[in-house]
């Protein structure tokens, strides 16, 4: 310790030092003229600081910045509430499309999920436009493929009057899956007469 | 985010008048419950704190409102995660003095003082016109000092000197030891002192 308590002083001024260091600078400034002298600026120099300030804001400001708050939170909550609503559009969805994945499987066993949904004539593996069916099935070939494309239907019921034809007539929906690999390309057929749709996969050339 | 106050509260909602009078421990509950009036309760109780430590940290008053505004909304948000029976002021505190520094990171250097006499309301009325003059000369040298301390300095020495906390409550706040936050306190304490001693000098005609 140095023979005076200069650097102790800025916290002796505001009693931030402990008993024991309290007493022995208390001790030094006794007989210490030059760090009295210090330690009288140092108290000038914390009044002045601590010396009190208006208040800047008024009460009108205050309760203008209460308002503000409380509007923010009153509207994030309104906020909150359109995010329920789409997450509820987003679970029906979801539940939509796990019925239509479900679908083909259904109507492999008559009964039990298909009489559950809108029946067979509804089912979206009938007639009309080919509807996107879910994803690639894997190839028997057990080769591992990247995303497939969609492609567009070759003609399925007209043009190429295929031998996959349903019995009956009824129409058949061929699609066609061009995998990453060019020499790998899955035709899928479904109907809605048949037990279930129908998976190929072609090696091109 | 808190639920809703009332949406599924548990705890019956406090009148206005109850509201204002409950003490902060109690209003936390009630916030943490959703109870926007225990809410605006507890900015009644604080916001002159608040809006304090943000005005002596930030050196301006349009920055010290949007800070305040920040910790409130950051309060509303976080409530859920605050420990019932534990400090709330000393957590808003803490909120606070975060806040202000990512303003101040934001916004650079702190605004000297002069610009700030003009929003400050001269205060003593009964004193003369040049007696007023000179505490608002007074107030901007502190001001000045302030804003050439360090972000941790400021916020070690307005919240022991100014905010009136000790070193132990200090040093929670700011998340360091006690022995970290003396040695800020007394660095600051010293730049202080000269600082204002110089300014003073140099208004009386002296070498600085």
């Amino acid at each position: 310790m140095s023979p005076h308590v200069l650097h102790l002083l800025p916290l002796w001024v505001e009693e931030d030092l402990e008993p024991r260091e309290m007493r022995e600078v208390q001790a030094h400034l006794a007989l210490c003229a030059p760090c009295r002298e210090t330690e009288a600026r140092f108290r000038a120099s914390q009044r002045l600081l601590k010396e009190p300030w208006p208040d800047p804001f008024s009460e009108g400001e205050r309760a203008q910045l209460r308002q503000e708050v409380l509007g923010r939170i009153r509207s994030g909550r309104r906020e909150g509430r359109p995010r329920a609503l789409r997450g509820g559009w987003a679970a029906l969805a979801a539940l939509l499309l796990l019925g239509f994945l479900a679908w083909p499987r259904a109507s492999r066993h008559p009964g039990a999920l298909a009489s559950a949904l809108a029946g067979p004539a509804a089912g979206p593996l009938s007639a009309g436009p080919p509807a996107p069916l879910p994803g690639p099935p894997v190839p028997s070939g057990g080769r591992r493929m990247a995303p497939a494309r969609l492609r567009k239907p070759k003609s399925p019921l007209s043009r190429e009057p295929s031998p996959e034809a349903a019995p009956g007539g009824s129409p058949v929906t061929r699609i066609e899956f061009q995998t990453a690999d060019p020499a790998i390309r899955i035709i899928w057929l479904a109907s809605s007469a048949s037990p279930a749709p129908e998976t190929h996969t072609q090696e091109l050339p | 985010m808190p639920p809703l106050m009332d949406a599924g509260s548990c705890l019956p909602a406090l009148s206005r008048r109850e509201a204002s009078e409950a003490p902060l421990g109690e209003l936390a509950a009630r916030i943490q419950d959703g109870d926007l009036d225990a809410f605006e309760a507890m900015m009644r109780l604080t916001e002159g704190r608040v809006l304090g430590v943000a005005f002596r940290m930030l050196g301006d008053r349009e920055l010290a409102r949007d800070a305040a505004q920040e910790v409130y909304l950051r309060v509303h948000r976080s409530i859920g995660s605050f420990r019932l029976g534990e400090d709330l002021r000393g957590w808003i505190y803490r909120i606070t003095v975060n806040v202000c520094h990512d303003q101040a990171r934001r916004r650079g250097p702190l605004m000297g003082g002069e610009a700030l006499l003009e929003h400050l309301p001269m205060g003593g009325g009964e004193e003369g016109p040049e007696a007023g003059l000179l505490r608002q000369e007074r107030r901007a040298l502190v001001q000045k000092g302030l804003a050439a301390l360090s972000p941790s300095e400021r916020a070690a020495l307005v919240l022991r000197d100014l905010e009136g906390l000790d070193t132990l409550e200090v040093s929670r706040i700011l998340g360091v030891r006690p022995g970290t936050v003396r040695g800020q306190v007394a660095a600051a304490r010293t730049k202080i002192l000269r600082f204002c001693e110089r300014l003073l000098r140099q208004a009386e005609g002296g070498r600085p």
